[in-house]
């Protein structure tokens, strides 16, 4: 098994709608990825179809080394699944959804159950109904993950969970993903995909924008180049090519550049400012950069 | 089988509820039967009275005073109608509750086939249509004794078998259109049921007999034609089992196949 997943020229079109595009991505064993985008970007679909919930109009999609949606049934065994919205049977208590979910995979996770719900602070004899979002997150994660899969596939997992759960649920797929668990992510959160994911990919109305590491994500882009002590900036800097985003305060004036910094820095070096500060843009600035330009 | 035991699980609030709530109103019918055979002459005029209506419910066509008779005529009717209703909502929700619930995002990531979920959930079907049968017919037997009347009790286990029969033929020709929905459909279930029911109606009054005997499988389980008759028309049951096995070859078909709306 070379790829944990793998698509080729993924397309999933809703009659006239559009889903996904030509999605053509790799995810490595032993990675953990990161999947950006806006809702509506196509990230579900995606998703879904890599489970097999819905078909793909063309291309071609590999599963852990196997081919979806012909042996959906033999992979679903190794992955784990967290959907955005859980929703659940009625009447059921969270542990009757663990246990549920382990009758289906025909797998005792009883114990793992129990231990995951501990360290995340969910009473799982608790009626899901009456459990607040975070808590039917809580349910979520530990019902992906009680029985130790290859493949987590997390579906906006953190969106409503506390900072101190959010810790938690982190250290405990950090941990899966040392045990050689392969995590695939979705999330608008880009600050924890910075952190914690080592490639990344951005999907923007159905398209991959960019698919890479998150180091050379920050590496290949633009710089912010920052001025203290000046709250103005010529039209010649602001028109200059290159230039992507100009923001002025009340102290300090900044610039979100891609080009020759030596040609930038030439043309501001008139400027009578106290400090300058060049930085790699967070991820957060890539994505909207990226967006801003649909490049 | 976790998923047959779960949608047991589901169900029995609903199978019980409807089952003993069916038999409390067909043992309230039985009561008034010794009334009705005291009083019958009144009862034909009565009958004869209400001209086109009691040709629609079979009621000139059998002698009420009989126990089997006044059974399969009033009590055996309002279950034909009640378990009807029941299986077609039962089985128009099976299959499309999972996406309408959005339950099938739960489900489906697991390592279980379309096939077997449907199968289960068939199964289950069945297995609540019977609970349903059964205590009806406990009920129905039940007042059988207590009013110490004779009957042929293979004809009485006739017309309980054929309601069974006609309760799975339109169940799962429901839990067949379930599988083309994406949302809960009581409303269409009932109406199925109805539509169902007045067709029988029009048959009896003649017309669209033509027609509407090859619609409605309650054309050959109606239970004053098998108390008439004494037997199924096998015609009519091989041609409605053809179409409730088509029925379900479809239904699984474009269940095993569609994108599931979540």
């Amino acid at each position: 098994m070379d790829t944990a997943i793998s698509t080729e020229n993924l397309t999933k079109r809703y009659g006239r709608a559009r889903g996904i595009e030509n999605v053509s991505l790799e995810v490595l064993p032993g990675q953990i990825f990161g999947f950006i985008g806006p809702n509506g970007a196509g990230k579900s679909t995606f998703i879904r179809t890599l489970l097999g919930l819905i078909r793909p109009s063309s291309g071609n999609i590999s599963v852990l080394g196997n081919t979806i949606p012909m042996k959906s049934r033999s992979v679903l065994k190794q992955i784990g699944y967290m959907p955005s919205e859980a929703s659940y049977y009625r009447g059921m208590r969270a542990l009757d959804v663990f246990r549920m979910s382990s009758r289906l995979r025909k797998k005792d996770c009883e114990r793992e159950s129990w231990v995951l719900s501990d360290r995340l602070g969910l009473d799982p004899t608790r009626q899901v109904a009456d459990l607040s979002f975070g808590n039917q997150k809580k349910v979520a994660i530990v019902a992906a993950m009680q029985h130790k899969p290859k493949l987590l596939i997390l579906d906006e997992p953190t969106s409503g969970l506390d900072p101190l759960v959010q810790r938690a649920f982190w250290d405990i797929l950090l941990e899966r993903n040392r045990q050689g668990a392969t995590i695939f992510i979705s999330s608008h959160v880009l600050s924890e995909v910075q952190q914690h994911c080592s490639h990344a990919a951005i999907i923007r109305e159905g398209h991959i924008l960019v698919s890479d590491s998150v180091s050379r994500l920050g590496e290949n882009t633009a710089r912010r180049i920052t001025l203290r002590g000046i709250n103005e900036l010529t039209q010649d800097i602001i028109n200059f090519p290159g230039v992507l985003k100009v923001d002025i305060h009340t102290s300090e004036s900044s610039v979100l550049y891609q080009g020759d910094m030596h040609d930038l820095l030439a043309k501001i070096n008139h400027l009578p400012y106290s400090d300058i500060i060049i930085t790699e843009p967070s991820l957060e600035e890539i994505f909207l950069h990226v967006y801003e330009r649909g490049e | 089988m976790t998923i047959f035991f779960h949608e047991l699980k589901q169900g029995k609030k609903a199978t019980f509820i409807t089952s003993l709530a069916s038999c409390v109103l067909m043992l309230l019918i039985m009561s008034v039967q010794p009334k009705v055979q005291n009083q019958m002459k009144m009862v034909e005029k009565l009958v004869a009275g209400l001209g086109p209506l009691a040709q629609a419910f079979a009621m000139d066509k059998l002698d009420m005073g009989e126990l089997l008779n006044y059974y399969s005529l009033e009590a055996g009717n309002t279950m034909l109608l009640i378990g009807c209703a029941f299986s077609c909502v039962m089985g128009i929700s099976m299959l499309s509750k999972e996406e309408g619930r959005h339950t099938a995002e739960f489900l489906f990531p697991h390592p279980i086939s379309r096939l077997s979920v449907i199968l289960q959930k068939w199964l289950a079907l069945i297995v609540q249509l019977l609970v349903f049968v059964i205590i009806y017919s406990i009920g129905a037997y039940t007042s059988f004794i207590m009013l110490k009347q004779p009957y042929d009790i293979n004809l009485f286990l006739k017309i309980q078998l054929s309601l069974f029969i006609l309760f799975v033929c339109v169940g799962s020709i429901c839990f067949s259109i379930s599988a083309f929905i994406s949302h809960e459909a009581t409303g269409v279930g009932v109406g199925i049921a109805l539509t169902l029911y007045v067709m029988n109606l029009l048959i009896n009054l003649d017309v669209g007999k033509d027609i509407f005997k090859y619609i409605t499988p309650i054309y050959f389980t109606e239970p004053a034609k098998i108390v008439t008759k004494g037997a199924f028309d096998m015609y009519f049951a091989k041609y409605y089992g053809l179409i409730t096995i088509t029925s379900l070859l479809l239904g699984t078909l474009r269940y095993a196949t569609k994108d599931l709306r979540i």
